[in-house]
C-alpha cells in the first residue's frame, strides 16, 4: 500500500459529530496539540527556579492572578479529558475492552463493539466528572471563589 | 493517527504519564497537601526537591515520556497532512531539533539543582 493522505483532510476534524468517537477522537486531538503547546512554557517557566530564590518568587508572583489561574484550570480539564480518553483507547488497543474489530466475513456476525464503546465511553466519562471535581475544587480555592 | 513504531510509542508513553502525572499534579492539590498549591511553590519546597536524587529521577523520566509523547503524536498528526518523502523528512528535521533543544532545556534545571 502507498500512502495515502487523511481522507477528509482538516475538515474531517468538525464534520458533524454523527457518532461519540469521533467527537472523542477530535477532542483528543485537540487537547493533545493544546498540552503540547503548555508543556514547552511550563518547561521555560519552571527552568526559572535555576536562577535561585529571588528569580522564582517573582515568578509565582507574576503568575498568581486570575487570568493564570483560569488558564491553569483549562490545562488541568485538557488533561484530565486526554488522561482518561487516552486510557479508553489503550484498553481499547489491548482488547481489555471490546474484542478487536475483524475482517466483515459472510455470513456477518451480530457485532457487539459498539454496544460495549458506549458502555467503556460512559464509564470514562464519569471517571473524567470524578477527577474534574477534584480539580475543580482547587482552583475554586486559587480563584478565591471558597 | 500514526502507525507502527510512533503509535506503540504513544500508547506505551501515554500509559507511563497516566500514573506519572497522578503523582506531579497531587502535589498542587489542597485535599492531599495541607496548603496545596501555595505549598508546592513555596521555594523552600521547591529547592528541596530540586536538591532531591529521588525528585531528579522523577522528572527526567517524567520529562522524557511527556516529550517523546508529544513528539510522537504532534509527528503522527503532521504525517497525515505531509506524505511526500522530502515533505516528511523536513517534518522529521524540524521537530527533532524543536524537542531536542526542549529536552535539553528541561534537563539543565533538574541536573543544575
Ligand atoms: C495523562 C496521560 C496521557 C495519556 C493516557 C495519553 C494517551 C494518548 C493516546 C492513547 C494517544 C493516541 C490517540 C489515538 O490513538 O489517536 C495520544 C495522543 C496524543 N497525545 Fe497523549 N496522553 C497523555 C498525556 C499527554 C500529554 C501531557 C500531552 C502533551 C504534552 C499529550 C499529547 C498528545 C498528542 C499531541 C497526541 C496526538 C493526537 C492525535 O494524534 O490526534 N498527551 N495520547
Amino acid at each position: 500500500m502507498g500512502r495515502k493522505s487523511g481522507k477528509k483532510g482538516l475538515i474531517g476534524w468538525i464534520t458533524p459529530f454523527t457518532n461519540i468517537e469521533r467527537l472523542l477522537y477530535t477532542l483528543h486531538r485537540i487537547t493533545g496539540i493544546g498540552l503540547t503547546l503548555y508543556l514547552f512554557i511550563h518547561i521555560y517557566e519552571t527552568s526559572l527556579r535555576m536562577y535561585g530564590a529571588e528569580t522564582w518568587i517573582e515568578t509565582v508572583e507574576f503568575l498568581e492572578n486570575p487570568i493564570f489561574h483560569f488558564g491553569l484550570l483549562l490545562v488541568v480539564l485538557a488533561a484530565i479529558f486526554h488522561g482518561v480518553n487516552g486510557i479508553r483507547l489503550i484498553l481499547q488497543e489491548l482488547g481489555l475492552i471490546a474484542p478487536r474489530p475483524t475482517q466483515p466475513v459472510y455470513p456477518y456476525r451480530k457485532y457487539h463493539r459498539d454496544q460495549k464503546i458506549w458502555r467503556t465511553t460512559i464509564i470514562m466519562i464519569i471517571l473524567g466528572i470524578g477527577v474534574a471535581i477534584f480539580a475543580l475544587r482547587d482552583f475554586m480555592i486559587l480563584l478565591g471563589l471558597i | 493517527m500514526a502507525g507502527g513504531r510512533l503509535r506503540l510509542t504513544i500508547y506505551f508513553t501515554g500509559g507511563l504519564i497516566a500514573i506519572l502525572l497522578i503523582i506531579h499534579l497531587s502535589l498542587y492539590s489542597f485535599w492531599l497537601v495541607e496548603g496545596g498549591y501555595y505549598t508546592n511553590m513555596d521555594w523552600s519546597n521547591v529547592s528541596n526537591r530540586m536538591r532531591s536524587l529521588t525528585w531528579d529521577i522523577f522528572y527526567i523520566i517524567l520529562l522524557s515520556a511527556v516529550l517523546l509523547h508529544s513528539y510522537s503524536g504532534i509527528k503522527g498528526i503532521l504525517y497525515e497532512y505531509i506524505t511526500g518523502d522530502r515533505g516528511r523528512r523536513i517534518v522529521d528535521i524540524v521537530t527533532t531539533i524543536i524537542w531536542v533543544v526542549a529536552l535539553i532545556y528541561g534537563l539543565i534545571p533538574i541536573m543544575a539543582g
